[in-house]
């Protein structure tokens, strides 16, 4: 593992451009899924109750959360899974664009398309890789710091009641 | 005097011709057998488009008017055409209900995007919030997830109007939908009110640190400042530490001896993202959420 040097100084925010390219995943992540349980409830299973999709809904938004608050500490396997999720919806859109029947529905699913080839293309991309090695690194950081804080404390509170003991004993 | 009082030719020769087509008796009878019709009044409309008034509106069960309205087809429109007439016309409110949920899911996606770089930096802002910044980022997780779901919900919302609109009706119907959505409120508006006392903690922190203004505190801070700053931090952080035991841990390099002018202002700024953004969180459910139920309750619809 990469030595942390605690002197060098590192931003607290990632670059702008590697945040950005976070934000723009997030959201296209965010609109494909959407779209997509719309798509898949309606044209796909043709369902009368949305119910269903209601609550597929949310198993999907849970899991997304739990990938999308690993890829924020850092993790290449979240970004990894997110990158095939959301290549898994672009491909399972295509077939929609055959089926639609007008054109606010193609518009719909255009948008769904374009949203889930952006957001692979883009966590593919060196920004966002940028993104998750700035994130990894803040947090080992943070991690060393908050260790060695706590030895330090340590140290000093044995200090104080060694020093509490000898002036009890000397009495 | 009612507003169907004047009496026209052909409004005198249009009631004549009901008297014998229409069994007016038992359609009153049927109205006001429906609770929620009972007093109603009762207007035909022809096919020249001659208003007739066969019952005015009696304030039995509310105080609103509300009246069952009979059309005829126009004359120069055919059944089929008229009927596909009445469906546009009814979908056209429909239309102003894809503004507003596209409206509002702008505001939920915004927020969430907004949460998810709050996320981003909340484990940076940990030393700069004396520790509350970790239970802040539970929180701004919470509200960062509870507004990606009001956002799926509204592109869901938005993307089923061109293929089921009935859909978003069916849905709005269900209690189990609205506890979904008041839940989620619910834990954007906790995310907001969190993020406004701590933003609230940071700037109190900086004002007892410093004689200056909170903006000029923001913008720069004099050496002496900034380490008076780091100590009542360092202190947040460790409350039983004494000031002798904060000092070895200054010498000793264990703590930072000061934090910059840019480490602070990024906390600051975190805090405050998290706090707009749970607050655009909320305004996204006040324009399809929990909020604009109460506002529906205001106004009286009635769905014929």
């Amino acid at each position: 593992m990469k030595e942390v040097n605690n002197d060098e100084l590192v931003g607290l925010w990632p670059p702008l451009i590697s945040l950005v390219a976070f934000a723009v995943v997030t959201l296209c992540i965010l609109v494909s899924t959407g779209l997509f349980i719309a798509i898949a409830t309606f044209v796909y299973f043709e369902a009368v109750n949305p119910a269903g999709a209601v609550w597929g809904g949310l198993l999907l938004v849970i899991a997304f959360c739990f990938c999308n608050f690993k890829v924020t500490r850092g993790s290449v396997r979240a970004a990894q899974v997110l990158r095939w999720y959301s290549l898994f919806v672009a491909c399972s859109a295509l077939p929609a664009l055959l089926i639609v029947e007008n054109q606010e529905q193609l518009i719909m699913c255009l948008i769904l398309v374009s949203a889930a080839c952006l957001a692979f293309y883009l966590i593919s991309g060196k920004s966002y890789q940028k993104y998750l090695s700035h994130q990894k690194e803040m947090l080992v950081i943070y991690q060393q710091v908050k260790q060695e804080v706590v030895a330090e404390v340590e140290v000093v509170g044995t200090k104080s009641r060694n020093k509490k003991n000898n002036i009890s004993g000397s009495l | 005097m009612g507003a169907f009082d004047f009496n026209s030719y052909d409004q005198r020769k249009l009631k004549d011709k009901l008297e014998y087509t229409l069994d007016q008796k038992n359609l009153f009878k049927e109205i006001d057998a429906i609770p929620e019709l009972t007093g109603a009044g009762v207007v035909y409309i022809d096919h020249k488009y001659t208003i007739v008034e066969l019952r005015p509106f009696k304030a039995v069960c509310r105080v609103e008017p509300v009246n069952v309205v009979l059309r005829e087809p126009p004359s120069m429109m055919n059944q089929r055409d008229f009927a596909g007439h009445l469906k546009s016309s009814q979908q056209n409110p429909r239309e102003s209900r894809l503004v507003s949920e596209a409206s509002g899911t702008v505001l939920s996606c915004g927020a969430a995007v907004l949460g998810w770089i709050v996320v981003t930096g909340s484990s940076a802002a940990i030393p700069l919030t004396a520790g509350t910044s970790t239970a802040i980022t539970y929180l701004s997780v919470a509200a960062a997830a509870a507004s990606s779901a009001q956002c799926i919900n509204g592109l869901f919302r938005t993307g089923a109007e061109p293929f089921a609109p009935q859909a978003n009706d069916w849905l709005d119907s269900q209690e189990w939908y609205q506890n979904i959505t008041q839940a989620l409120d619910l834990i954007s508006l906790a995310g907001a009110m969190a993020a406004g006392a701590v933003t609230l903690k940071t700037v109190k922190l900086l004002q007892t640190s410093s004689s200056k203004p909170t903006k000029e505190i923001l913008k720069s801070l004099t050496r002496a400042e900034r380490t008076r700053l780091t100590k009542e931090i360092v202190r947040f952080n460790n409350p039983g530490i004494s000031t002798r035991a904060l000092k070895n841990l200054m010498r000793s390099g264990g703590v930072a001896k000061r934090f910059s002018n840019i480490q602070i202002s990024h906390a600051i700024r975190i805090q405050l993202k998290d706090a707009i953004g749970a607050t655009l969180s909320f305004s996204g459910s006040a324009v399809s959420g929990e909020v604009n139920a109460l506002a529906i309750g205001i106004w009286e619809q009635v769905d014929l």
